[in-house]
C-alpha cells in the first residue's frame, strides 16, 4: 500500500515540477500583455490617467481569450 | 432613467471589462454626485483596471457615503438592490454593474481615471499592489491574491515607485513584516523580479 502511495506521491512532485514553470511563463505573459494593453488604452495625467474612450469604442465589443499559452511566450488572442 | 444616462449605458455596452464598469461609475461621480472623487474604487476594480481586466472581480467595492446614503440616485438611474444576497449589492441589469458599498478602514490612496469626459477615483497603484501584498503576509497567501501582486508588477515595473510602495506597505503594516522576513517565506510563488524588488525597498529602508 505505502509502495503504491510513494510511486503515486513521487508521480505528483514530478508532475508539480513540470508545471511549475508553466504557470509562471502564463504570469509572466498575463502580465507583460496587460501592461502593454494598459498603454494603449490609458494616458498619464498629472492627478491619474485618462481613458483613450475613443480607441476601445472605435475597436469595437471584443471578448480577448488567451487562447494558448506555449512555453515560449507565444499568445494568440482570439478575437469572438 | 434619463436620456442622458440611456446612451452612457448605449455606450458602455461596447466597452471591454472594466472600462465598461468604469464608464457607467465616472459618470455617476461627475455627473450625478459633482465630482471624481464622490466615489472611490477599491481591491477587485482596482486590480482588473491595473491588469487589464485579466484580474476580474464580480462585483464593484465601492466607497461613497454620498451614494450609500441617497440609495434614491441608484434607484432613479436603474439600479435594482438585491437583499437576498449577504452583501446586498445594488445591480444594474444593462451593464451587469454590481456595487457593494464597503468602509474604509486604511488611508488609502487614490488618483484620479478620467473616461468619456467624466472621473471617478480609484486605488493607487501602489496601494493596490501593497494592499494585496499585505493580505499575502498577514492571511494565508491565496493564489487570487499571488495572481493579482503578480501580475499587477510585472505589467507596471517601469512605473512602481519604491517610496510610495514603501509607504504604501507601512501604511497596511506590512513593512516591517517584509524587513524582518524575505518575501519568499510568505509565499514561494511570487515573481522573481517582485521579490528581488521589495528586497531592494526593505533593504535601501
Amino acid at each position: 500500500m505505502s509502495l503504491v502511495l510513494n510511486k503515486f506521491l513521487s508521480k505528483v512532485n514530478r508532475f508539480s515540477e513540470w508545471m511549475e514553470p508553466i504557470l509562471d511563463d502564463s504570469t509572466i505573459v498575463l502580465g507583460e500583455l496587460a501592461g502593454k494593453r494598459f498603454s494603449q488604452y490609458n494616458e498619464e495625467t498629472e492627478r491619474g490617467f485618462r481613458v483613450k474612450i475613443d480607441r476601445l469604442l472605435s475597436e469595437g465589443l471584443r471578448n480577448v481569450k488567451i487562447h494558448y499559452i506555449s512555453d515560449k511566450h507565444h499568445v494568440v488572442e482570439i478575437i469572438e | 432613467m434619463n436620456e442622458e444616462f440611456r446612451k452612457i449605458i448605449e455606450d458602455t455596452k461596447r466597452l471591454r471589462y472594466p472600462y465598461n464598469h468604469l464608464r457607467i461609475l465616472a459618470y455617476i461621480a461627475t455627473r450625478i454626485l459633482g465630482d471624481a472623487s464622490e466615489i472611490k474604487l477599491l481591491r477587485g476594480m482596482a486590480a482588473a483596471y491595473y491588469t487589464n481586466g485579466y484580474c476580474a472581480t464580480f462585483e464593484v467595492d465601492v466607497y461613497s457615503p454620498k451614494l450609500y446614503n441617497n440609495p434614491g440616485i441608484l434607484q432613479m438611474l436603474g439600479f435594482k438592490q438585491h437583499k437576498e444576497h449577504p452583501m446586498s449589492p445594488w445591480i444594474l441589469e444593462e451593464t451587469d454593474t454590481v456595487i457593494d458599498f464597503v468602509g474604509l478602514d486604511i488611508p488609502f490612496d487614490f488618483i484620479l481615471v478620467e473616461i468619456g469626459g467624466d472621473g471617478v477615483e480609484i486605488l493607487s497603484l501602489e496601494d493596490a499592489l501593497a494592499y494585496y501584498l499585505s493580505e499575502i503576509i498577514h492571511w494565508a497567501p491565496s493564489k487570487e491574491a499571488v495572481q493579482r501582486v503578480n501580475i499587477i508588477y510585472i505589467a507596471h515595473q517601469d512605473r512602481i515607485r519604491k517610496d510610495t510602495l514603501k509607504k504604501s506597505l507601512s501604511k497596511m503594516i506590512a513593512y516591517d513584516s517584509l524587513k524582518r522576513v524575505s518575501p519568499t517565506k510568505f509565499s514561494g510563488k511570487l515573481s522573481s523580479k517582485l521579490t528581488q524588488f521589495l528586497e531592494e525597498i526593505t533593504r535601501e529602508g
